[in-house]
């Protein structure tokens, strides 16, 4: 408890406190959604869109440094590889679910090759782009370096999502359980599903700063099955996903600034630890009764 | 009786191939109808095609009045319990509560949705389950509800595919005596393989194997289903109806098929 004071309101902290809001804010997304994710079982389909947001990086990190190059400052400025990789995350949430409703090859195959593809371009342009570019920022995210900036936007994307949440309930709930009788009741169901592809593309994109491309996946999908084994209505399911999420992470990150680890792997080892231990928990439960 | 389901020279395949040809139909308000016929046989494509989820080939398709699409928010539909997850996180309540779901209906449901799902419930005898986890209910129970889900919209048909499958007699029992009452306000079609129980409830058969043709209920016989399915059939006919009918109570063939 005297940790969490000392790093709340002691000033040479300040990153981490920024990191505890910034996690705050992204539970009720990565809750919210995620509940949709995880019963709606598209964990893979979240996947092939995260990655596929490293290409747009890829591709924005390239353009924004030929700008600085070429002397356009200010266009460099603009060229940010995050506005590229909610375009690419979107164009690929908007492909995914054209794939699935129309193709007629695997559905699997396509998806991985979409998968494949996006991560192909990303690594495709940083590696043409002049200089040194790490992408272990964009592939495990820096949660600690976490500006005033990225707190808003996490900020007005949890309370976005709230609001279309909680005007869509009712809808994203039936489509996700039965598709068909849906779109027999007169009602988009197609769309709806694309809205819910977007809204996950968003998500991803905008979190990929805290916790990466490939960990972004881990908080959208471990609270949520955390919560599906502890609830039975959907509803509950969302609140229960949010509350886990920001327990979770602030654990984790508790722990990464006690033990001096790093901060994302710690939040999703944690909240792995977590689900195993439920499992574990109800197994054992189910064999004693 | 006025027509409800038309089907006027429907011709229908996914490939070039047609999986129905040709297809001429009439169903009647308040009929009481079985669709049979052998696996690959067309059942599923022709309760496809009459609520609009597939297009005709050829020909046209009438549901009360209009083209299935502008009629869809009049129909009730069950799909077999198995198509859906039986693990997601609902309640019985939930799941009878989407019957209500229309295009221009609130954002969250309104207190005559919820009193129209608990008249349901009622009806299908599932009020006492109405806060349990769908995902917990037998089989017969969860085809119950799904009935249930259909019946909150008030529609003015029916269609039922495979109710019975994977559910227990008594259920069944349970289930049949529930769709012989609702039969007295709506027209229900139902897709069974079970041809000697859903003969003895229905009042008329569609035999379905490419073609269509339509017979009473109390006329099916062996030697029909032969007919339509192309081999020995064993028929033991649980009959309430029929027993008026020249048909005979047990029939079994002289040989089994090898």
């Amino acid at each position: 408890m005297n940790h969490l004071k000392e790093i709340f309101f002691a000033p040479e902290f300040a990153f981490l406190r920024q990191a505890f809001l910034v996690s705050a804010a992204a539970s009720f997304p990565f809750g919210i959604i995620g509940t949709f994710v995880v019963v709606r079982r598209i964990g893979y389909l979240a996947s092939a869109i995260s990655h596929c947001a490293f290409g747009g990086i890829g591709l924005g990190i390239f353009f924004q440094q030929l700008a600085a190059a070429a002397g356009f400052s200010t266009l460099a400025f603009f060229l940010n590889p995050f506005p590229a990789a909610v375009v690419f995350s979107i164009l690929s949430a908007v492909l995914i679910g054209v794939v699935r409703y129309s193709a007629k090859e695997r559905e699997d195959a396509v998806i991985g090759s979409i998968w494949a593809s996006g991560m192909a371009v990303g690594i495709l342009f940083l590696d043409k782009t002049p200089g040194y570019h790490s992408v272990e920022a964009y592939l495990f995210g820096e949660i600690l370096l976490t500006s005033n900036t990225g707190l808003l936007i996490v900020g007005v994307l949890s309370l976005g999502i709230l609001l279309v949440t909680g005007l869509f309930f009712k809808r994203f709930e039936a489509i996700c359980f039965d598709e068909e009788y849906v779109t027999l009741r007169g009602l988009p169901a197609k769309f709806y599903f694309q809205f819910l592809l977007v809204l996950v593309a968003l998500i991803v994109v905008l979190m990929i700063q805290l916790v990466g491309v490939i960990l972004v996946i881990a908080l959208l999908t471990l609270p949520a099955s955390i919560a599906g084994r502890l609830t039975f209505r959907l509803f509950p399911m969302a609140v229960l996903a949010t509350g886990l999420c920001f327990v979770l992470s602030w654990t984790g990150l508790i722990l990464s600034s006690r033990f001096d680890t790093a901060a994302s792997p710690t939040i999703i080892l944690v909240s792995a630890a977590a689900y195993v231990l439920v499992l574990l928990t109800q197994f054992l439960y189910a064999r004693i009764r | 009786m006025p027509s409800v389901l038309d089907f006027n020279n429907v011709t229908f395949g996914y490939s070039r191939e047609p999986v129905l040809e040709n297809v001429n139909l009439s169903i009647s308000s308040r009929d009481f109808i079985a669709v049979i016929g052998p696996n690959g046989g067309g059942k599923t494509t022709l309760l496809k095609l009459a609520l609009g989820l597939l297009e005709p080939n050829l020909g046209t398709v009438t549901l009360l009045g209009n083209s299935p699409y502008q009629s869809r928010t009049l129909v009730g539909y069950t799909p077999q319990y198995l198509q859906v997850d039986p693990s997601f996180p609902l309640s019985v309540m939930d799941v009878v509560l989407m019957g209500r779901l229309r295009k221009k209906s609130g954002w969250w449901y309104s207190r005559e949705d919820r009193a129209a799902a608990q008249e349901t419930l009622h009806t299908m005898q599932l009020f006492e389950y109405r806060n349990a986890p769908f995902g917990s209910l037998s089989g017969g129970q969860k085809q119950r509800t799904l009935i249930a889900r259909a019946l909150c919209g008030n529609p003015e048909i029916l269609f039922l595919d495979e109710p019975t499958n994977n559910i227990d007699p008594s259920s069944e029992s349970i289930l049949y005596k529930i769709l012989e009452r609702l039969n007295e306000r709506l027209t229900i079609l139902i897709v069974s393989h079970d041809v000697g129980v859903v003969s003895s409830i229905v009042k008329n058969v569609i035999c379905v194997n490419r073609t269509v043709a339509v017979h009473p209920a109390s006329q099916l016989t062996g030697l029909l289903l032969h007919d339509i399915y192309g081999s020995e059939q064993l028929f033991v006919r649980h009959d309430h109806r029929c027993t008026v009918s020249e048909t005979p109570v047990q029939e079994i063939p002289q040989e089994r098929p090898r």
